[in-house]
């Protein structure tokens, strides 16, 4: 029995010793050259149930087509992707980092990619100008530290937009006084309950300042009150009309025009490609109604690169490498004809748009003209306090909280930044 | 399998990383050292000293780790080879720590079969876990099956689910059996065979949802099967048959573990009832007969634990004409009683058989509750009956013989003197 148990360690030992070899033997032969040169990206994609709670589609596609298209001019390079759901990505990231497996390359939200910067998973990087004058500043500067270095680069642009039913809504409602008008008229009307996605209302009735303020660690103005008053009136009454149904998630308004249920909704352009597949032609895409002539101000989402800090020299060069491939005019006019949810966010002077569905290009390119970034900042209290004010949007746009009260409430509330002085 | 070696071949990109080759040669480094500097001139000198080495190496290895994490230095992968080897060094302390409540044999096999593989697996999904996504490695398509492609989790499903089924199985099925026994006052051949039954139906509802996972439907397994069932009939005739057969049996309880059987005029003891055939032991010659289970079914079976577990033995014995019968009788009567073994009830008995030769013939017949015990308790009684006959002066005569020759030559038929 005793020989048989140490044979049993022997074994093991047997089995650590060549596990041992072997990563001597790799490290060799990468210290010589026969192991290829290994690029790890991860991107965020969420699972089917999500996705469909979303109204999005996967990230799958877009993510491979980049590796395919640069694959064609780096052959020798190979190129390992790993997904995972949104909210598993940092501490994904972070179970890798720690054994220094981390990817080399994230593809993320803005949120995520802040929440990367901040635990210190992600690195910034020093690129030239050179190699990112195609971006839109407006894009990059956000992103820009003291130091110049960028804490992520953006790579595509979701816009906010209205989507309708054609053979219910002929010409979409260009302000918001139209909106309610036309949905007394019969029009069926979707909006999100969430503070981002109703951002547009706000600007509607001249409030998105006053807004962009009260979410914004920044001094509010004394007109602030009034405005934010007449916003939250507007979106009550909106409730009440019979024809404007407000929804939880994105999803269920995506669904709810898919079948029928509603005739016109506010939509990401991430849901576009949904909504295509199930509507066809009958697909109607316009800016979201606005104040006056001008469309809303909406606010866009972009996907970005955060840099991994795991990486070998040679890894964090094709890295960079890789960025800069897919910021290109010709791989970014690639994907414009493969998908029609994101938008490029290099210069449009740079990028021919395909002429399939052009009209859904033009009102997503007008909408992002009027766009601005979904606020993030760098506060780290920005993300509840978002929640507390959506929290409160939430009681008051159903009727459970006075518009008056909810003011109140941001005012008292230590928690929440005043409206006004 | 393109896609399985193109993600294998990524994992060793990570070589390429100075942080995880740190890790990696590190730990390498104290394990070589172990093996070649300490654990030779610790080998031979002790159980307990070879697994203090060993303690040692994944102190050192911990040491390594926290000097990583002092360096700021990624240490997670160092970290995993440590717990690795406690996790293993943990295995081999097992079988001792065991040793004060499980008998040796059965823990060992317990380890062997159940624990080091689980283990193995342990190892392997995790190392996957930490280089690549495990979900992700596992859904990687190999080849196309059925509706839908056959995926590297599914291969090793096909090969490690039956094992654990059949290995595992046994372990909560006998606790599920003792439990009834206690409940419903079975005997030991009806636990026993209740638990061979809940271990066919286990392995057959884990079977079922394995065909289930890999992507084999109902449909799909009912046109296999009306498609192979021909072929399959002939092929497999006596595997099926003596499978059925070995079920039937079972419910029937004539043939259950710890049954005694009565084969070619031995007693035999059913040490396991298999799918295709019956272990039985012999204990004459401690052979193990392995029998088709048909046979049980179709020929006649002689069984000493069918109501119950007596047998009736029985030793002959002849004593002089010039004993009185019914005293000899009364003897062999009270003599049986005090053989250990021997049961008081159904009492021993004693019959005069015919009178021979030179002998009265006796038969004195008693039972025994452990029907493997005949030889040993007949010689014990036949034992007890020498001393008894000896004490009493009872002969046990010899075959008597008288031999008429002719007179010898010169001799007168009656001599005179």
């Amino acid at each position: 029995m005793a020989a048989l148990k140490r044979r049993a360690v022997s074994r093991g030992l047997a089995a650590i010793a060549a596990l041992a070899a072997g990563v001597l033997l790799g490290s060799c032969a990468g210290s010589l050259g026969p192991v290829p040169d290994t690029l790890f990206i991860a991107f965020e994609d969420a699972s089917p149930e999500e996705r469909d709670a979303q109204g999005e589609d996967t990230n799958r596609e877009l993510v491979s087509r980049l590796v395919r298209e640069f694959s064609r001019v780096n052959p020798s390079v190979n190129i390992h992707l790993r997904h995972f759901p949104p909210q598993e990505l940092v501490k994904g990231i972070q179970f890798r980092g720690t054994r220094g497996l981390g990817p080399d390359l994230v593809l993320s939200r803005v949120r995520p990619a802040l929440a990367l910067h901040r635990q210190q998973l992600s690195e910034p990087i020093a690129l030239d100008n050179d190699r990112l004058q195609g971006i839109q500043p407006r894009f990059l500067e956000d992103f820009r530290r003291d130091d110049g270095r960028l804490l992520a680069v953006p790579l595509l642009v979701q816009p906010q937009l209205a989507c309708f039913n054609r053979k219910r809504v002929g010409d979409p409602p260009g302000t918001l006084d139209d909106l309610l008008a036309r949905s007394a008229q019969g029009m069926r009307v979707g909006m999100p309950l969430d503070i981002v996605g109703l951002y547009w209302t706000a600007s509607g009735v001249e409030a998105d300042r006053a807004l962009w303020r009260l979410v914004m660690p920044t001094p509010g103005r004394p007109s602030d009150q009034e405005d934010l008053k007449r916003w939250l009136q507007w979106l009550a009454n909106a409730n009440l009309q019979r024809n404007i149904n407000f929804a939880a998630e994105q999803g269920e308004l995506v669904s709810s025009l898919e079948n029928g249920d509603l005739d016109w909704i506010s939509c990401q352009s991430g849901s576009l490609e949904r909504l295509l597949a199930h509507l066809g032609p009958d697909l109607g895409v316009a800016p979201l109604p606005g104040h006056g002539d001008a469309p809303a101000r909406a606010l866009f989402r972009l996907m970005v690169w955060s840099f991994g800090t795991n990486s070998s020299p040679r890894q964090r060069q094709l890295a960079e490498d890789f960025v800069v491939f897919s910021l290109g005019a010709s791989i970014q006019k690639t994907m414009l004809d493969e998908q029609i949810r994101y938008m490029p966010v290099v210069d449009q002077g740079q990028v021919l748009f395909p002429t399939r569905r052009s009209d859904v290009w033009a009102a997503m390119r007008t909408s992002l003209d009027h766009s601005r970034e979904v606020p993030y900042g760098s506060a780290s209290d920005l993300e509840p306090r978002g929640q507390a004010i959506n929290s409160l949007l939430t009681r008051t746009i159903l009727g459970a909280m006075s518009p008056d009260e909810m003011l109140r409430q941001l005012a008292t509330d230590p928690r929440q930044p005043g409206p006004g002085p | 399998m393109n896609d399985l070696l193109y993600e294998i071949s990524g994992w060793f990109g990570y070589l390429t990383r100075p942080l995880v080759l740190l890790q990696c040669i590190s730990s390498a480094l104290l394990a070589l050292a172990y093996l070649l500097w300490l654990r030779p001139r610790l080998s031979g000198r002790g159980r307990r000293l070879e697994l203090a080495g060993g303690g040692l190496l994944w102190l050192a290895l911990r040491l390594n780790v926290v000097v990583l994490n002092q360096l700021g230095r990624p240490y997670g992968l160092a970290l995993y080879f440590t717990q690795l080897f406690g996790l293993w060094l943990i295995l081999n302390l097992l079988p001792m720590l065991a040793a004060r409540w499980i008998p040796a044999a059965p823990a060992e096999r317990f380890l062997s079969r159940v624990v080091r593989p689980l283990f193995l697996l342990l190892v392997v999904g995790s190392t996957i876990n930490q280089l690549d996504s495990l979900q992700d490695v596992s859904d990687i398509p190999l080849f196309p099956f059925f509706d839908g492609p056959m995926t590297t989790g599914g291969v090793l499903l096909v090969f490690v689910v039956p094992y654990f089924l059949v290995t595992v199985a046994e372990v909560p099925m006998a606790a599920f059996g003792r439990l009834l026994q206690s409940l419903l006052n079975l005997s030991d051949s009806s636990r026993v065979a209740l638990e061979l039954v809940g271990r066919y139906l286990f392995i057959g509802i884990g079977m079922l949802w394995l065909l289930r996972h890999i992507g084999i439907s109902g449909t799909a397994l009912a046109a296999v099967a009306g498609g192979l069932s021909v072929g399959m009939g002939f092929a497999l005739k006596e595997l099926l048959s003596n499978f059925v057969t070995g079920l039937w049996l079972l419910v029937e309880g004539s043939v259950r573990p710890g049954e005694i059987l009565f084969i070619d005029g031995d007693p035999c003891q059913v040490r396991r009832l298999g799918l295709r055939a019956a272990l039985l032991w012999r204990e004459r010659d401690n052979a193990e007969l392995v029998i088709p289970n048909q046979d049980f079914f179709t020929k006649t079976t002689t069984t000493y634990t069918g109501s119950d577990r007596l047998r009736r033995c029985s030793v002959l014995v002849g004593a002089g004409y010039r004993h009185d019968p019914t005293e000899v009788m009364a003897l062999l009567v009270s003599l049986a009683s005090t053989v250990p073994g021997v049961l008081p009830d159904p009492a021993p008995r004693a019959f005069v058989l015919g009178y021979g030769d030179s002998a009265i013939q006796y038969s004195l017949r008693f039972w025994i509750a452990d029907p493997m015990k005949n030889v040993s308790t007949c010689s014990a009684v036949n034992a007890a009956l020498w001393q008894a006959f000896r004490e009493r002066d009872i002969e046990i005569p010899y075959p008597q013989r008288v031999l008429h020759g002719p007179p010898a030559a010169g001799t007168a038929p009656h001599g005179d003197a």
